[in-house]
C-alpha cells in the first residue's frame, strides 16, 4: 500500500484532490505522437509504411467501437457497415458524379452520422446480444444493398479509381504523405474520444451501460445516450471508411466485410476492452501479427489465433492493460516520488480502485 | 388539491387485479408521509406510478400545478421528483463520488458534441459538478467514502449513498421505497438521519416503510394501504387507534408488543 499525503496530514482532507476513476489522462498522447514518427524514423519501406497507415486507419475505426461497445455497453456489429456507408458515398460522388473530394467527404460523413444516430434510436430497446444482432442484421443489409445496386455500387468488383487528393501540387494520398494524414486524423480522433471521456458523458455511458434504469431515475435520458453513443461511432466509423477507400483507390464489398465489424473486436479485446489505448495497441497487435507470421507458412493461422487465445487467458485487460500495470509497477520503484506522479497513468480508463490509504477522521 | 404533488384518484391494474386502486393523496411541501400497509398493498407500484415505470391505468399524476401523467422517468426527475430502490442500485463500474456526480450531471448542459468543441467549458462543468459532489458527500457524512466502490460499503451506507444521489438531482420530493428493510439499531438511528438531511434541504419525503414503531415516532402523517385501496390517512396517533388499520395490519404486529 502506498503512503498518501493525506493519510499522514491530517488538515488535508481525503482524497478529494485525486481525480476521478473515469476521467483518463491526456498525457499519453505525446506517446503516441512520438511512436507514430519514430516508426516512420525506422521503418522506411513502403510495405511498412503502408503497415503504419492501415494500423491507423483501423484504429479510427476501432475508437469509434470502443466508445460505443466498451464504454458505452451496446454490442454493435455496424462499425464497418459505417466505414461502407461513407466510403461509398466518397466513391460515387467523386468517381460517378466528378464531386470534390471535400465535399464527397463531408456528406459522406453526415450521412454516416445520420443513419448511425438513427440506428441508435431504432435499437435502442435492445441490450447485448440482442444488439449484437440487431446491428449484425443492419450490417447485412448495407453489405446486401451494396452488392446488389451494381449501377451504382458496381456489384462485387467495386469502384476503382477513387480519385488521389491533391492540396495544390502535393499529393496528399500517395503511400508516404498518406501515412501522415491518417495518423493526424488517428491521433485527433484519439483527442476527441479522450475529450468524450474525460467530460461528463464518460460518467453518462458507464451508468447506461451499468443500469440504464438507475440512470433514468437520476434524470437522464437513456435514449439520448444510445443515440449519440451510436452518432459518435459513426462519425469514427465514417472517417475511417473513407480512408480506407483513399488508401486503397477503389472500395469494394469486402474492404467493409462483416469480418472488419468483429476483427475490430477482436482488435479490441486484444488491446484492452476497459481503455481507449485498446484500439491503436489492438490494431497494432491485430495488423502487424499476420505479416510477422508470414515467415511461418501453412501454420500462420495457427499460431495467430493461438496468440490470440494466449492473450486473452493471460492479459484479460489486453495490451492496454499490461502497459497500465508496467507503468504502476515502475512508479512504486520510485517511492518518494510516487504522489507527485498521481494523476497520469498510462492507459487507464478502467477503474482499477485505489488502494484505501488508511483515512480515519 | 393545492399540495406539491398530487395523485388523483389513481388505478392501475394487473390482468385482472388492481394492484393500486383510485388512490388519491396529497404530500405538501417539506413534510415528511410515511406510506405502509401489508406485503402486497400497493406501495411500491403507487411509487412507479408517480415515475410512470408502470403507468396509471386511470388518474393522474400533478405535481407543482403540472399534469405529469405519462411523462418519460426522466422527465419526471428532472420536475423534481426523486426516488431511491428498495434494493440499492449503485453504479458499479463508478465509485462513490462518480455515483453522485452522475446525478447532478442531470443539470448539465455538456453533450457530446459540446464535450469535443469547447473542451475547456467541459472541464471546468466537470470540476464544479465534482466540487459539488463532494460538498453534498461531506455534508452527509459519506466524504471519508467518496473514492471507494460503492458496491464494498456496507447495506446501510449503500442506502445512505442512495438517499444522496437522489437528492443530488434537486427534487422537490424524494420517494424511499423502503430504506429500512434489513437494517437494524444504529442503522435505523442513521436512516432516520438521512432523511432529516432530506427534509433540512426542504425537500419532502414519501416513505414506504415496514418497521412501524420507526414510522410511529418519525413521521408527520401516515398513509396506509391495503390491497391496493387506502384504508386510513392521518398523523400517527390517528392512525394508530384507527379500528381499520389495526385489523389489516398494525392489530397483529407492532400495537401488540406496544
Amino acid at each position: 500500500m502506498r503512503l498518501r499525503l493525506d493519510a499522514i496530514n491530517p488538515f488535508i482532507r481525503p482524497n478529494r484532490a485525486a481525480a476521478g476513476t473515469t476521467s483518463p489522462s491526456l498525457a499519453p498522447l505525446a506517446l503516441l505522437v512520438l511512436a507514430v514518427v519514430a516508426f516512420r524514423m525506422f521503418f522506411a519501406s513502403s510495405a511498412e509504411v503502408s503497415l503504419g497507415t492501415t494500423v491507423g486507419i483501423y484504429t479510427v475505426l476501432a475508437l469509434g467501437l470502443s466508445v460505443v461497445a466498451s464504454f458505452g455497453g451496446q454490442l454493435s456489429l455496424a462499425q464497418g457497415a459505417f466505414g461502407a456507408i461513407a466510403g461509398y458515398t466518397f466513391a460515387i460522388l467523386t468517381v460517378r458524379y466528378r464531386w470534390p473530394s471535400p465535399a464527397a467527404i463531408t456528406l459522406g460523413l453526415v450521412l454516416t452520422t445520420a443513419v448511425a444516430w438513427a440506428l441508435g434510436h431504432f435499437l435502442q430497446r435492445l441490450r447485448a446480444f440482442y444488439m449484437a444482432m440487431g446491428t449484425l442484421a443492419f450490417a447485412e443489409i448495407v453489405t446486401v444493398l451494396i452488392t446488389s445496386q451494381t449501377s451504382l455500387t458496381g456489384g462485387f468488383s467495386g469502384i476503382p479509381g477513387v480519385p488521389l487528393w491533391r492540396i495544390g501540387d502535393v499529393d496528399i494520398s500517395s503511400l508516404r504523405n498518406l501515412y501522415w494524414v491518417v495518423w493526424a486524423v488517428a491521433a485527433l480522433s484519439m483527442l476527441a474520444a479522450l475529450l468524450v471521456l474525460r467530460s461528463r458523458a464518460g460518467r453518462e455511458l458507464n451508468a447506461l451501460k451499468t443500469d440504464p434504469l438507475a440512470a433514468s431515475l437520476l434524470g437522464h435520458d437513456p435514449a439520448y445516450w444510445k443515440r449519440g453513443a451510436f452518432a459518435l461511432s459513426g462519425v469514427y466509423g465514417g472517417v475511417g471508411g473513407v480512408l480506407l477507400a483513399v488508401s486503397t483507390t477503389a472500395v469494394t464489398p469486402d474492404l467493409y466485410s462483416n469480418d472488419l465489424g468483429i476483427l475490430l473486436f477482436v482488435m479490441l479485446v486484444v488491446g484492452g476492452w476497459y481503455s481507449l489505448w485498446g484500439a491503436p495497441l489492438g490494431a497494432l497487435v491485430v495488423t502487424g501479427l499476420p505479416i510477422w507470421l508470414q515467415a511461418y507458412q501453412g501454420y500462420a493461422d495457427l499460431i495467430y489465433t493461438l496468440l490470440v487465445l494466449l492473450v486473452l487467458v493471460v492479459l484479460p485487460r489486453g495490451v492496454a492493460g499490461l502497459a497500465a500495470d508496467v507503468v504502476q509497477a515502475a512508479r512504486q520503484l520510485l517511492p518518494a516520488r510516487s504522489n507527485a506522479w498521481q494523476p497520469s497513468s498510462a492507459g487507464a480508463v478502467e477503474a482499477e480502485p485505489e488502494p484505501m490509504a488508511g483515512t480515519t477522521r | 388539491m393545492s399540495a406539491l404533488l398530487n395523485l388523483d384518484a389513481v388505478t392501475r391494474r394487473f390482468g385482472g387485479v388492481a394492484a393500486v386502486n383510485r388512490v388519491s393523496l396529497g404530500v405538501e411541501h417539506g413534510e415528511l408521509l410515511a406510506i405502509i400497509g401489508p406485503n402486497g398493498a400497493g406501495k411500491t407500484t403507487l411509487f412507479n406510478i408517480i415515475c410512470n415505470l408502470t403507468p396509471a391505468s386511470e388518474g393522474r399524476v400533478l405535481f407543482a400545478g403540472k399534469d405529469i401523467t405519462g411523462w418519460a422517468p426522466h422527465r419526471v426527475v428532472r420536475a423534481g421528483i426523486a426516488r431511491t430502490f428498495q434494493t440499492p442500485r449503485p453504479f458499479t463500474g463508478l465509485n462513490v463520488l462518480e455515483n453522485v456526480m452522475v446525478a447532478l450531471d442531470s443539470m448539465s448542459d455538456v453533450t457530446l458534441a459540446s464535450a469535443v468543441l469547447r473542451p475547456i467549458h467541459a472541464r471546468r462543468d466537470n470540476a464544479r459538478t465534482e466540487r459539488k459532489a463532494w460538498d453534498l458527500l461531506e455534508a452527509a457524512n459519506l466524504g471519508e467514502h467518496a473514492q471507494r466502490q460503492p458496491q464494498s460499503l456496507p447495506l446501510g451506507l449503500q442506502r445512505k449513498l442512495e438517499v444522496v444521489r437522489a437528492l443530488a438531482t434537486g427534487p422537490k420530493v424524494l420517494l424511499l421505497d423502503e430504506p429500512g428493510a434489513g437494517l437494524g439499531g444504529s442503522e435505523l438511528d442513521a436512516l432516520v438521519e438521512t432523511i432529516r438531511f432530506a427534509l433540512d434541504r426542504d425537500v419532502a419525503v414519501v416513505w414506504i416503510e415496514h418497521q412501524l414503531d420507526l414510522v410511529m415516532r418519525t413521521a408527520g402523517r401516515v398513509h396506509v394501504l391495503d390491497r391496493g385501496s387506502t384504508i386510513c390517512e392521518g398523523p400517527p396517533s390517528l392512525v394508530q387507534s384507527d379500528e381499520r388499520v389495526r385489523v389489516a395490519y398494525i392489530g397483529r404486529r407492532a400495537l401488540a408488543a406496544s
